[in-house]
């Protein structure tokens, strides 16, 4: 993973992109594949299960290495690499501390001070309207708030790139819109790049700026969809005519690349 | 018929109490000989005329049993850990971990007061018990810091975190029910190490109860017997629920297991 010095419009991208588990395996989980991600937009990588969406994930979070081609993580425009913050499926929050100290975390493994770490964790649960829950403990939250700490925890760092696995699959439909609402708010206001793996078509079309649509055996992708006639997303989206033809269209795509 | 929660913290003590007086009274029915089975009143007696050397022994049984349980647990903890860390050393240790486990520690028992020298008793006992207790802690251990959650190790790594605060923050937290587990079946064994390496030891030079239970079946006093038994049973009750109190203090805001059914 080599690190562009040069400022891009483009966050990530990947040239001949490959990964497979062992060195000399003939099929790859992943690739050859090349995409380039946009800064400051939501991405949405869509496809069906097992086809390497969260590989793909792990491999732009460095928490996997490319077996063969070329992955950069283009600087900031100050100049510094970006951070990035991962939220999994599930909150995978530390079952034994409180939701402030879930979401200090971060800050503490990077050294910032207790007082600095819990009054900054208490203003990342304010955002995810969490902040009169700072001492309960995870267990005593529904699927929806536990999601909403893994989330706070995520922002806590101010990251410049954030990466989704598919987040909010395991919760109820209204909950689900609500903080697709809020995270589609998120990269609005503050510009962050965000990279929000689902299976979901109308999930992809209600957040995303690019979509990507992802075919399995190996992971390639198939096409390539931008939603630019509606940058401002709110409810109300969801009920567009647009809205409902992009679904269509994208449903289609899926299908056929299926088969 | 629904028991309240008090019947049920009562029943057992009921249950105690009818026991002892159907033993006095079988005793004294089918006159059943001292030296067979002491009454109880008999038992009582026993304990107010060997009191003091009791008392004795059981403190250096449990001095034994604690500093055996602590070095079981310090060694088990540190080597589930540096196993978990760097898979060569398991591979190198596990199977004299293995071996030192499966034999009976009564046959070990001898070599250790050898190599350790009968002027030095005591850290001989210490080091039987510990070969009793350790194992336990260790394979818990390692089982607990083995089924860390994955993504929670993904995000340590993501977040940059290093071996010590990996350490403290996931995996020791998040292996503490299993550590816990091990600890409760270690503080028995340690008890029952010290007792058993005190019998191969017992030649005079020790003083622990064993050795009192010894001493007074040489000398048919079945009674001090029995009053030093009780004292080992209590000491096993005690350190029980001091594991219970130890869990009860660490997991009660988390853990599934302690959460109001």
């Amino acid at each position: 993973m080599n690190h562009n010095p040069a400022i891009s419009q483009q966050a990530i991208s990947a040239t001949d992109l490959e990964f497979s588990y062992h060195s000399h395996a003939t099929n790859n989980v992943l690739g050859p594949l090349s995409l380039t991600i946009a800064r400051g937009k939501l991405t949405s990588i869509l496809g069906p299960s097992g086809c390497g969406k969260s590989t793909l994930l792990r491999l732009f979070a460095g928490l996997l290495a490319p077996s063969h081609g070329v992955l950069s993580i283009n600087d900031m425009p100050g100049g510094a690499p970006p951070r990035f913050s991962f939220v999994f499926q599930d909150p995978t929050l530390l079952a034994w501390s409180s939701v402030q100290d879930n979401v200090s975390l971060p800050l503490k493994i990077a050294g910032i001070s207790p007082s600095e770490a819990s009054q900054k964790s208490f203003v990342a649960l304010e955002s995810v309207g969490l902040a009169n829950a700072i001492n309960k403990m995870p267990h005593t939250l529904s699927g929806g708030m536990r999601m909403r700490v893994s989330l706070a925890r995520a922002l806590v760092t101010k990251p410049d790139v954030i990466l989704l696995d598919e987040p909010f699959a395991a919760l109820d439909e209204l909950t689900r819109h609500r903080l697709d609402e809020e995270l589609r708010a998120l990269v609005e206001n503050t510009g962050i790049t965000a990279i929000f793996v689902t299976h979901n078509v109308s999930e992809s079309v209600f957040l995303a700026d690019d979509i990507l649509v992802l075919k399995a055996n190996p992971g390639l992708v198939a096409h390539r969809l931008s939603i630019s006639d509606e940058p401002k997303r709110d409810p109300k989206w969801r009920r567009d005519a647009a809205f409902h033809k992009h679904c269509e269209d994208l449903a289609a795509i899926m299908l056929e690349t299926a088969s | 018929m629904m028991i309240s929660r008090i019947q049920t913290k009562i029943l057992p003590i009921l249950l105690a109490i009818g026991l002892i007086i159907f033993w006095e009274a079988a005793v004294k029915i089918w006159e059943i000989p001292r030296f067979l089975l002491p009454s109880p009143r008999d038992i009582g007696a026993a304990f107010l005329q060997h009191q003091q050397s009791l008392i004795s022994a059981a403190q250096v049984t449990l001095f034994i049993t604690a500093q055996a349980f602590f070095w079981a647990f310090i060694g088990g903890l540190g080597l589930a850990i540096i196993f978990t860390r760097a898979q060569f050393f398991e591979r190198l240790l596990f199977p004299y971990v293995v071996i030192l486990q499966v034999t009976p520690v009564v046959a070990i028992a001898p070599l250790v007061l050898i190599w350790v020298g009968y002027e030095n008793v005591n850290r001989a006992l210490v080091i039987i018990a510990w070969i009793v207790a350790f194992f336990p802690i260790l394979t818990n251990s390692v089982a607990g810091f083995r089924s860390v959650e994955p993504n929670l190790r993904d995000l340590f790594k993501l977040y940059g975190a290093n071996h010590r605060q990996t350490l403290i923050y996931l995996e020791i937290p998040s292996a503490l029910p299993q550590i816990l587990t091990g600890a409760k079946i270690s503080g028995g064994l340690a008890l029952i190490g010290a007792v058993v390496a005190e019998f191969v030891a017992g030649s005079g030079n020790s003083t622990g109860l064993a050795w009192l239970i010894i001493e007074s079946g040489n000398r048919l006093d079945i009674a001090a017997m029995f009053a030093s038994l009780f004292l080992l049973s209590i000491i096993g009750i005690l350190i029980f629920y001091f594991m219970i109190a130890l869990e009860w203090f660490t997991l009660r805001h988390w853990h599934p297991s302690f959460r109001t059914q």
